[in-house]
């Protein structure tokens, strides 16, 4: 008798899991790869559009559930001198996971990464050498939902994505690729 | 004046050693090790005051840049991994310390004239130090020289184990090294790059 009950207990214990992790992956819709996912947005204006569209959705329901801890890629509206993504962080209190940053090399763009840290823009410059520093691209940062509205409406941000997170994806966040390259490409005015 | 002369010497051999460069390179007589893969390309460490860099130097030739061309459009690639997945160009400098514990080294920065880089700086051992820095090829490539270069904050302070070896190889992945099903890779390390146990030590 107290074996069936140990048996019945352990049985609960299994359909309880397996609604929990059901519960965990409502969101999904099909498995999360962030550079398949860049590369199926169309090279236009109109695809830029319609892919900022989506993403403005997702912002939307993270704010309506009022998510934290969430993976986002932040592109700016233009490349940020140092002093200018140094105030834009301290605003918003972010903590960037990693920032990127562009600079010119003849014809070569050059795409430099940088850690948060103290000696970051330092870093920067000895990178690129005698190549032009442009500025700051975009960001990856962690994100609480009642940080959103800010950050959307700063003339500095010009997309805030979190398609790669684990509340979309239902496994482990991942960050977007940013559309950096891809507005330089279509010479796309942010403005 | 012989005192002076003690400091002035320590000063400029310090100046040396903090900027002493190391360079390196591989060659290959075919492509056996990948269609992707560079036949020829080098490595270079550089040391400054608290980092150090390791900059890999590569040029694609017509062939690499056909067949890169190829498994970015997916369908039939080379061997069966990577059929019908568009996969790109990937550099990976992965540090291999003699203790996994206490990393020593840390990748803070990556620079790359690759086209539309897509960069992990990623920890996969304890802590908060980062061991790999990755560059994922998302643009189309021409055949020309590309570099990648990592900076690495450098915390050695002359412990037994403080030193280790920088691995660099390419592959073509789906999304980077660490979606590990999605990938194939060079059979062997184009490069690798030892660093001492002291700051500032090749």
């Amino acid at each position: 008798m107290r074996k069936q009950s140990w048996f019945l207990v352990l049985g609960l214990i299994v359909v309880v899991g397996s609604l929990i992790q059901v519960t965990n992956t409502v969101h999904a819709s099909k498995a999360y790869n962030s550079v398949s996912e860049y590369k199926s947005i169309e090279r236009s204006i109109d695809g830029i559009e319609q892919y900022k569209a989506k993403v403005k959705e997702n912002l939307r329901r993270l704010e309506k559930e009022k998510v934290n801890n969430i993976a986002a890629t932040i592109t700016f509206e233009k490349p940020l001198s140092f002093e200018e993504l140094q105030t834009y962080v301290k605003k918003h209190q972010i903590t960037p996971r990693q920032i990127q940053c562009r600079a010119l090399d003849g014809n070569d763009r050059l795409t430099i990464a940088v850690k948060q840290q103290k000696n970051m823009h330092e870093i920067v410059q000895k990178q690129i050498e005698s190549a032009t520093f442009i500025g700051y691209i975009d960001m990856y940062a962690i994100l609480d939902s009642k940080q959103i509205p800010e950050l959307e409406t700063d003339p500095l941000t010009f997309l805030v994505d979190t398609s790669g997170d684990s509340y979309f994806t239902g496994s482990d966040k991942e960050f977007p690729h940013a559309l950096s390259w891809l507005l330089e490409d279509l010479k796309y005015n942010k403005k | 004046m012989k005192r002076v002369l003690n400091k002035s010497m320590v000063l400029a051999l310090g100046i040396v050693l903090s900027f002493a460069a190391t360079a390196q390179a591989w060659s290959y007589s075919s492509y056996s090790h990948g269609s992707y893969v560079p036949k020829e390309g080098s490595s270079t460490k550089v040391n400054y005051s608290d980092y150090f860099t390791t900059n890999v130097g590569f040029t694609l030739d017509r062939d690499n840049v056909t067949n890169i061309l190829d498994y970015n459009n997916g369908g039939d690639n080379p061997g069966s991994d990577a059929d019908n997945k568009n996969a790109y160009l990937t550099l990976d400098q992965t540090a291999k310390p003699e203790n996994t514990l206490d990393l020593e080294i840390d990748a803070s920065s990556i620079v790359s004239n690759l086209p539309d880089p897509k960069y992990d700086l990623e920890i996969n051992y304890v802590g908060v130090d980062c061991d790999e820095s990755e560059v994922v090829a998302l643009g189309a490539v021409s055949a020309k020289s590309y570099y990648m270069r990592t900076a690495w904050n450098d915390y050695r302070d002359g412990g037994s184990s403080d030193g280790g070896k920088i691995l660099s190889q390419f592959a073509m992945s789906t999304k980077g090294l660490s979606d590990y099903n999605n990938v194939v890779q060079s059979d062997v390390v184009q490069d690798t790059t030892s660093y001492g146990d002291f700051l500032g030590q090749p």
